[in-house]
């Protein structure tokens, strides 16, 4: 049973991982200008004022590089897990926010990678697809990494040495 | 174990800000929010093309010198201003999406939304493109943000001459103009409703 537990969280974690360091290279990176796209998708969503339109557009691809890293790393995992789950959540309420207001916005939040929603204008399913990516975040967040979690490694070396 | 999960994460946040703060000030981007940030510096003329005697009483008032000519046109402009354009052979782009595109759309009009930038489709229709000649962008008006943001990246793909159809495809259909539907072309009343 521990054995499948762990081996689902690295699972988990693999898979999180992946999705947001493609999700970060799309917004830092992607070609015809990553930061600027990425910066008229927030400002799009009416949400922010344009100081922390700029901000997020700089500090949320960083974020999720480095949760990213760790997660595989396995240092911190719980962490970072826990980092990532906020940033769904945020943004999860943005599309939700956007729906309410009867907005007609793509989202282009994975670049031209279509998850579960087919291309588009947002809708509830992109609600839907967001609860999906949370869950496995969550797990991560709340049982930590499995497999290669150098924290519970770590902690099983010092309970072992006392 | 909460209280050391708080911190790391609070850690976590705060070394993403430090690094999100420095790649902002090391990378050479400008980011662009401004709805007028794409202003046409080289506003194309509408070149003896038709223009509402409203146009044309509106441009007098605000120039009087300019009485007699056309006005240039700025960023924002109206259907009946596109549509002098559109018999010029002006390029035209939809910054819908592709269903809404593929309902409707003005005819020749390349398919062009913010999120298809950097795609291949984009790349074609950008191809067909000269940076140096006008170009004009509709969405579906109202609040839409489509035709804005494709105009700041066409900015920054060196276009210089960038128009939008203030109140986008609907205005264009209210007033009579050609489109090409799935049921085949509309020529629609050339001239438009009064």
């Amino acid at each position: 049973m521990i054995r499948l537990r762990h081996t689902v969280l690295f699972v988990c974690r693999i898979l999180i991982a992946a999705l947001f360091l493609f999700a970060a290279w799309q917004k830092l990176f992607a070609p015809e200008s990553g930061p600027q796209k990425f910066a008229l998708a927030i400002n799009s969503f009416r949400i922010l004022p344009e100081h922390l339109v700029h901000l997020a557009t700089g500090v949320i691809p960083w974020l999720e590089v480095l949760c990213s890293v760790l997660i595989l790393a396995g240092v911190w995992t719980r962490a970072a897990a826990s980092v990532l789950a906020l940033l769904l959540i945020g943004f999860t309420a943005a599309v939700i926010s956007v729906l309410l207001r009867q907005m007609s916005l793509t989202c282009g939040c994975f670049g031209n990678l279509t998850l579960i929603c087919p291309k588009g204008v947002m809708g509830w399913c992109k609600v839907f697809e967001n609860t999906v990516i949370l869950l496995p975040c969550v797990l991560v967040a709340v049982g930590g990494g499995g497999w290669l979690d150098f924290d519970r490694l770590r902690l099983s070396n010092a309970a072992r040495t006392t | 174990m909460p209280l050391v999960l708080v911190q790391r994460s609070l850690a976590i946040i705060g070394l993403g800000c430090i690094v999100g703060a420095a790649d902002s000030w090391l990378r050479p981007t400008v980011i662009t929010l401004k709805d007028n940030a794409p202003a046409a510096p080289g506003a194309v003329e509408p070149g003896g093309g038709p223009m509402s005697p409203a146009a044309k009483s509106e441009s007098a008032a605000a120039d009087p010198k300019a009485a007699g000519k056309p006005a240039p046109l700025g960023l924002m402009i109206d259907s009946r201003a596109a549509k002098a354009l559109f018999d010029q052979g002006v390029v035209f782009l939809d910054a819908r999406i592709q269903t809404e595109y593929d309902a409707g759309h003005i005819p020749q009009a390349y398919l062009l939304n913010s999120s298809m930038f950097g795609t291949p489709a984009a790349d074609e229709a950008m191809k067909a493109m000269d940076p140096a000649q006008p170009v004009v962008i509709y969405c579906g008006g109202g609040e839409c943000d489509a035709s804005k943001n494709v105009a700041i990246l066409l900015q920054h793909a060196g276009f210089k001459q960038i128009h939008i159809i203030e109140k986008g495809y609907p205005e264009w259909v209210e007033l009579g103009y050609p489109i090409d539907t799935p049921q085949g072309a509309v020529t629609g009343d050339a001239g438009g409703k009064p």
